[in-house]
């Protein structure tokens, strides 16, 4: 991927694109906001990432104003504090995610992947299906194997999520802010206790386990094929 | 002396406010007195004017009358051995015949009939003699062409206007004496006090923030702008005793995970042979480092919502729907502690406020009782509407907090257990308190018998019912 990296702080920048690069991604770094807005408008990109404070050009600003000249990349913004306001102006301004400094690479490596395959899945589908396993967001109904599971509505979106991204690893991170709406760290293992009933639905007494466990990073619903 | 420590400038009393003030108004004053004395002295000197006309002219027309019936040479000898007194006289007279000779008097020619003013000489009168220089002559025709002048010095006049206008000048100058007296001792007065003001406002700039401002129990202004002033300055020290506080207590707390991490890493160093202890090592210091990075995240965050700005993002939501969504997240994780779960949520009970604050809110108070309370602890979430106001309450079974200790547990860092042994940064009832405080609501913590019970009590949307809605 080519990738776009945005920030003042040349330490930070210099972690983060040599951790793309292990990657494989292809990184251009611009360290004020004024030379990044001209590089993003350059483009062309298949993801940016802003950093809420720069100097020049500030990140919500920057965004604004990629936005307005109908670029659509997805952007990735950094916020120093993890207020509440930065981030509800970031995604005012068009930023697609937003993740709160310091954090682990896993975390930056899983977002920066679900932003950039974004519209592989239309948000309009009724049905995503992996493997033997296939959900009907109308209905509400989960199938496996042609065999009806009952899931509670917490674990319906759980899932849902988790399709939605099935091949990718996503962190605890990642589902509390998407399928809980928990812009917070929670001290209690709220995230492992819905995964390992969701787990004991969807798995037990399958072959093969769908959900697996990634060490350090999340969870990732396996894609076979 | 006082004048070392203290850079006061003593103000002169001729340049406060108050003297300022004192002189306006006793220049407004005697403006007045003036005015009013002018009009007095007009009214009097024209009635006394009046009053010295009307005599002349009745002594005029009693001597015409007798001019009818006498003879005017007889009246002429009666008017002339009048006339011999000089000293106290009523009045002048002079007679000129039809001819224009001059039969009495001292008046040169015959004037015109009506009133004249002549000089006090044509009346036989010396200078010596009088205090006025004009007398008033009233000249009147009799039936056989004869001019009979009745006339009077205006002395009477003359000394009544002078007594008079001495009088009101004296009382002129003592109002304004008066007023700039007045002036000076209020200006004295609230000087003092301004300046002991203005002292002890300089020793607490100094530094020293528990002195107060001082009172003298009159209970006038001055008393109650100091009592303003003082509540001012007991707010500004509670919050410089806040602020001190919170910086130790944040110096102290975080201190303890660092000391830990560094202590981990010297024994890394030291004694990991292979990369898998280092692994093991360098997972533990990222696990410590975290919980240092989330003691600040929720520092941060209590600051903001303090600060209020979250309070434009206020929105009418449902805060039935809030409570389910949280107690369907929760009720695995309770559960699967071995604990029983009971929820009691009134449906449709609509608030303004932050969605995001108020989960987080709630989050806090279970997970609150989750920590604090041992396995297998009853915890019950309930929320209940009345006509304005609604209830939510977060309530356990565990062994509760003793009443001394409600008030403090909901300050930042307070962990009741000073062993610190228990999970969490002691931050989780600060946040609440805040989110509260920015809703406008009151939170309590109460005796659940046993257990402890907080209920966060909040003024409800008032509801439109649609059916009435026109």
């Amino acid at each position: 991927m080519r990738i776009l990296l945005i920030e003042d702080d040349a330490e930070v920048a210099g972690h983060i694109a040599k951790s793309l690069q292990q990657h494989g991604h292809v990184v251009e770094h611009a360290v004020d906001g004024r030379d990044g807005l001209v590089m993003a408008l350059d483009g062309p990109y298949d993801v940016m990432i802003v950093d809420r404070m720069l100097p020049g050009l500030d990140g919500v600003s920057l965004v604004q104003s990629i936005r307005h000249a109908k670029i659509g990349t997805p952007v990735l913004i950094l916020t120093t504090k993890g207020g509440i306001q930065d981030r509800v102006e970031g995604l005012e301004a068009g930023a697609d995610d937003y993740l709160v400094k310091p954090f682990a690479f896993a975390e930056l490596m899983a977002r920066i992947k679900a932003l950039s395959r974004r519209p592989a899945i239309a948000q309009e589908a009724t049905r995503l299906a992996v493997a033997d396993l296939a959900i009907d967001l109308v209905k509400r109904s989960v199938q496996r194997g042609g065999k009806t599971i009952e899931l509670q509505p917490q674990e319906f979106r759980l899932l849902e999520y988790l399709m939605r991204h099935a091949g990718e690893a996503v962190t605890r991170t990642m589902l509390l802010e998407n399928v809980w709406d928990f812009h917070f760290d929670p001290k209690t293992n709220i995230v492992e206790t819905h995964m390992s009933r969701l787990r004991s639905k969807i798995d037990r007494g399958f072959d093969m386990e769908l959900i697996e466990t990634i060490r350090g990073v999340g969870y990732r619903l396996r894609a076979p094929g | 002396m006082a004048s070392d420590t203290v850079s006061v400038r003593p103000v002169r009393f001729h340049r406060t406010a108050a003297f300022r003030l004192a002189l306006l108004i006793a220049l407004l004053f005697s403006a007045l007195t003036v005015i009013q004395f002018a009009i007095v002295y007009w009214d009097f000197s024209s009635f006394a004017r009046a009053q010295l006309r009307s005599t002349i002219e009745h002594e005029a027309s009693q001597l015409a009358k007798e001019a009818e019936e006498e003879d005017v040479a007889h009246i002429v000898e009666r008017l002339r051995s009048l006339q011999t007194y000089v000293h106290g006289r009523a009045f002048a007279y002079a007679v000129f015949d039809a001819s224009g000779v001059r039969l009495l008097g001292s008046m040169a020619r015959p004037p015109g009939a009506g009133w004249h003013q002549v000089p006090v000489k044509e009346i036989g009168e010396t200078d010596e003699d009088a205090h006025s220089e004009t007398a008033i002559a009233y000249a009147l025709t009799l039936p056989d062409g004869a001019t009979l002048v009745v006339a009077r010095d205006t002395d009477d006049f003359v000394d009544l206007r002078k007594r008079i206008a001495e009088t009101l000048s004296f009382g002129a100058a003592l109002t304004v004496l008066l007023a700039l007296l007045g002036g000076v001792i209020i200006s004295r007065r609230s000087l003092r006090r301004v300046d002991d003001i203005n002292r002890t406002a300089e020793h607490i700039m100094t530094g020293d923030l528990s002195q107060r401002l001082p009172r003298w129990g009159s209970g006038d202004e001055f008393d109650r702008l100091s009592d303003v002033l003082n509540r001012m300055l007991q707010r500004i020290e509670t919050l410089m005793l806040d602020v001190r506080h919170v910086s130790s207590d944040i110096a102290h707390d975080l201190r303890t995970p660092l000391a830990r991490l560094r202590q981990g890493l010297e024994a890394l160093s030291e004694e990991a042979v292979s990369p898998a202890d280092y692994h093991r090592g360098i997972d533990k210091a990222l696990t410590e480092i975290d919980d240092v990075l989330d003691t600040f995240a929720a520092l941060l965050r209590i600051a903001e919502v303090e600060a209020g700005a979250r309070k434009a993002g206020f929105r009418s939501l449902d805060l039935s729907a809030l409570c389910r969504q949280i107690a369907e997240t929760y009720a695995p994780v309770i559960e699967d502690d071995g604990r029983s779960f009971v929820v009691g949520i009134d449906p449709d009970v609509s608030v303004r406020g932050d969605p995001e604050l108020l989960t987080q809110a709630v989050a806090n108070l279970i997970e609150n009782a989750l920590r604090h309370t041992p396995t297998g602890t009853p915890i019950s979430l309930g929320l209940t509407a009345t006509a304005d106001q609604a209830r939510l309450a977060v309530a356990d079974r565990g062994q509760g907090i003793p009443p001394e200790a409600r008030g403090s547990v909901l300050g930042r860092f307070s962990r009741l257990d000073q062993s610190r042994s228990s999970s969490g940064h002691g931050l989780g009832l600060a946040l609440v308190a805040a989110v509260a405080e920015l809703h406008g609501a009151s939170l309590a913590l109460r005796d659940n018998r046993p257990g402890l019970r907080i209920e966060v009590t909040m003024p409800t949307e008032s509801r439109v019912n649609p059916s009435v809605r026109t």
